[in-house]
């Protein structure tokens, strides 16, 4: 029988030699490494689940990805001549826009949107399911709504129209409220 | 086919990370960094209140024994009493309900209360910010939910991030160099990222949803929803007697032998409706725990299926586990340390970012160089009150030294010397740290526990000092925090 710590480290070490055949194929025309590369790091979890469980396994190949790749970028940082600022504050590095659309975008983008994802959500929760399997919707919809709630939270501050906006997601929150009530 | 956003998109969404990341930023560092410390939040518990006793050996009758002392100390017993058995991270026995937690000794008899208070201070600011709870939890998750917006608009915002993805340059420009290592560090450390966002915005978030789609859908019946996604509770009724802690243990190790108690739950002591439930890792999954029910009399009753009930039920009682990083082994901590951290200097490089870009210096860059530096030397500072003068509020010394350290660097208006004083100090209060503790628990210095946190704060300390004393080449220019 082979000792788990054997699975451990050959999943370590597809995990590290996967990273670096991606980073031997990066910025060149190397589609063979590339799709090595990728292998082993599919890999990786895999072997890792013989010893680990899958659950285990995929959080450590995910983990180990992420060290890895940091560690081949710390060895590879490029030096570089010392540039000097000009010493002067650029006010203008955000959207110059007034006290009270700073205030309506917090508004919209913060309770409103967080208002229209979550009545939207907890409407999908009655869609997706009947009343067997409303316990998986409920978890399903309460991963979604985060996401989604971050999603308009970038769409709102990326708008440069947000009366449009905020009017949109009061359509949301008004029809998800009215497609909710008993 | 080109999948890369258009210009626009790419504009508008740098702009949004811009507001989005700025609006945040102070309070995304401080979740970021208590979050990267709270990692060893056992370690800490068991460094701050060395004294009680350590055994992970126990039998039956010592549980037998804690629980009848308990009720017996106790005038009002809460609707539940938990034991808490030793695990190979916390070898402690402590018994409590809603109102009182005591050690157990290794005979069964109380010890002294359980007493971690800048432990329990980082874990609250970094769950709910210090506010009352409800309250504070859907804040910090909202903040998840900010970092997933981040996530998004980065990824929108930056068309080349997988083209760069191995190039880090230093030594040039301040903003770039910042953009760099925001961007690598983020791209690489996504999968963490975005699990960190999301459970974390799931704890305060399912609270909001609950209610909205218990009204929708249960009548207004909260239990009812709350049954179908964690299971119903089992509700007892039989004659009162002693609670048989033995035969359940005993017939959980025949049906279960791979799984390990980590807690006992006594619902309704001495009452019709006492029940006893036992909480047990089940190797391999990630669940918190597997609640095996037992009736007073060690009947096994059955279980609430956290391991094999409806997948959406396994999900969600997986997620604190996954958050906290307490799973595997104490390499997965090394881990989520690191990763954490990095995650903490994106949240601080993302600002600086900003900062580089318009350039200049004026006083926003010294209150932000206060709080980057500050908070690492405030939550020393609070450590060191809980030592030498008692822990009666120690977020009361963190938050003075904190802001302090702020209105010092808007005094100082020059970044480089603000920030080598607060390294200094904050190298100089870890030292004293380690003298207090050396002077206070000299008896438990050297524990392998302790012993390992306080060589991880003396290095800690080296490496502020490092950073303090460290040469800055003089053409960098802008100098950040």
């Amino acid at each position: 029988m082979i000792p788990s710590f054997l699975y451990d480290l050959l999943a370590l070490l597809l995990c590290v030699a996967g990273i670096l055949l991606l980073r031997l194929s990066w910025r060149r025309q190397r589609t063979a490494l590339v799709w090595t590369g990728w292998l082993l790091l599919a890999l990786s979890p895999v072997v890792w689940s013989v010893s680990a469980g899958v659950e285990f396994a995929v959080s450590y190949a995910l983990l180990a990805l992420s060290i890895a790749a940091w560690l081949l970028i710390a060895v590879n940082v490029e030096r570089q001549p010392a540039k000097a600022g000009n010493g002067a504050v650029d006010t203008a590095t955000l959207p110059a826009t007034t006290a009270l659309h700073k205030l309506g975008t917090f508004l919209v983008a913060g309770p409103l949107a967080a208002s229209a994802s979550l009545l939207a959500c907890a409407l999908l929760v009655g869609l997706a399911s009947g009343a067997e399997s409303r316990g998986n919707s409920m978890v399903l919809t309460a991963f979604v709504f985060p996401l989604a709630w971050g999603a308009a939270v970038v769409w709102v501050c990326a708008s440069d129209r947000l009366l449009r906006t905020a009017g949109l997601l009061l359509v949301v929150t008004v029809v998800a409220a009215l497609g909710l009530m008993p | 086919m080109k999948m890369s956003p258009s210009p626009e998109v790419v504009k508008r969404s740098l702009s949004a990370h811009s507001v989005i990341g700025l609006v945040v930023g102070a309070l995304m560092y401080l979740i970021c960094l208590t979050g990267t410390v709270a990692v060893l939040a056992f370690e800490f518990e068991r460094w701050e209140q060395p004294e009680p006793a350590e055994f992970m050996q126990y039998d039956e009758h010592v549980l037998q024994r804690a629980l009848t002392a308990f009720l017996e100390r106790v005038e009002a017993v809460g609707e539940t009493v938990f034991i808490v058995l030793p695990t190979a991270e916390l070898p402690r026995i402590h018994v409590a309900d809603e109102n009182h937690e005591w050690f157990v000794e290794p005979d069964g008899s109380l010890g002294p209360a359980v007493a971690a208070p800048w432990t329990q201070m980082l874990k609250d600011l970094h769950v709910s910010l210090h506010l009352p709870t409800s309250v504070g939890i859907v804040i910090v998750s909202a903040l998840g939910v900010m970092l997933l917006a981040l996530i998004i608009s980065g990824l929108l915002a930056h068309p080349r991030i997988f083209k760069d993805a191995f190039r880090l340059r230093t030594g040039g420009s301040k903003r770039l160099e910042m953009a760099d290592l925001h961007n690598r560090l983020s791209v690489w450390g996504l999968p963490f990222h975005l699990m960190i966002a999301l459970t974390g915005a799931l704890f305060g978030l399912l609270g909001p949803l609950a209610l909205v789609a218990a009204t929708a859908y249960y009548g207004g019946d909260q239990e009812a929803l709350v049954a179908d996604v964690y299971g119903a509770d089992l509700v007892v009724d039989e004659d009162v007697q002693p609670l048989q802690i033995g035969v359940a243990l005993t017939h959980l190790r025949q049906m279960a032998p791979d799984a390990e108690p980590i807690f006992l739950m006594i619902q309704h002591p001495g009452t019709r409706h006492q029940l006893l439930e036992v909480a047990a890792r089940v190797p391999g999954r990630l669940i918190y725990a597997e609640i095996y029910q037992y009736g007073a009399d060690g009947a096994y009753l059955g279980h609430q299926g956290f391991s094999d009930g409806i997948a959406g039920r396994q999900a969600i009682y997986s997620i604190y586990r996954l958050h906290f990083g307490q799973f595997g082994s104490g390499a997965v901590k090394v881990l989520y340390l690191l990763l954490g951290l990095a995650l903490t200097v994106v949240s601080v490089s993302g600002v600086n970012i900003w900062l580089a870009r318009r350039g200049g210096r004026d006083w926003v860059n010294a209150l932000w160089c206060g709080t980057v530096w500050g908070l690492p030397l405030a939550l020393v500072a609070a450590a060191l009150q809980g030592l030498l003068v008692g822990m009666a509020a120690p977020l009361i010394g963190l938050l003075f030294v904190w802001l302090g350290a702020m209105v010092l660097c808007l005094r100082f208006a020059d970044e480089v010397r603000s920030r080598k004083t607060l390294q200094c100090a904050c190298a100089a209060a870890l030292l004293l740290l380690l003298l207090a503790y050396y002077v206070v628990h000299s008896e438990h210095f050297g524990l392998p526990g302790n012993l390992l946190i306080n060589a991880g704060l003396l290095i800690l300390s080296a490496v502020f000092g490092i950073l303090a004393f460290r040469r800055i080449t003089p053409a960098v220019q802008n100098p950040l925090p």
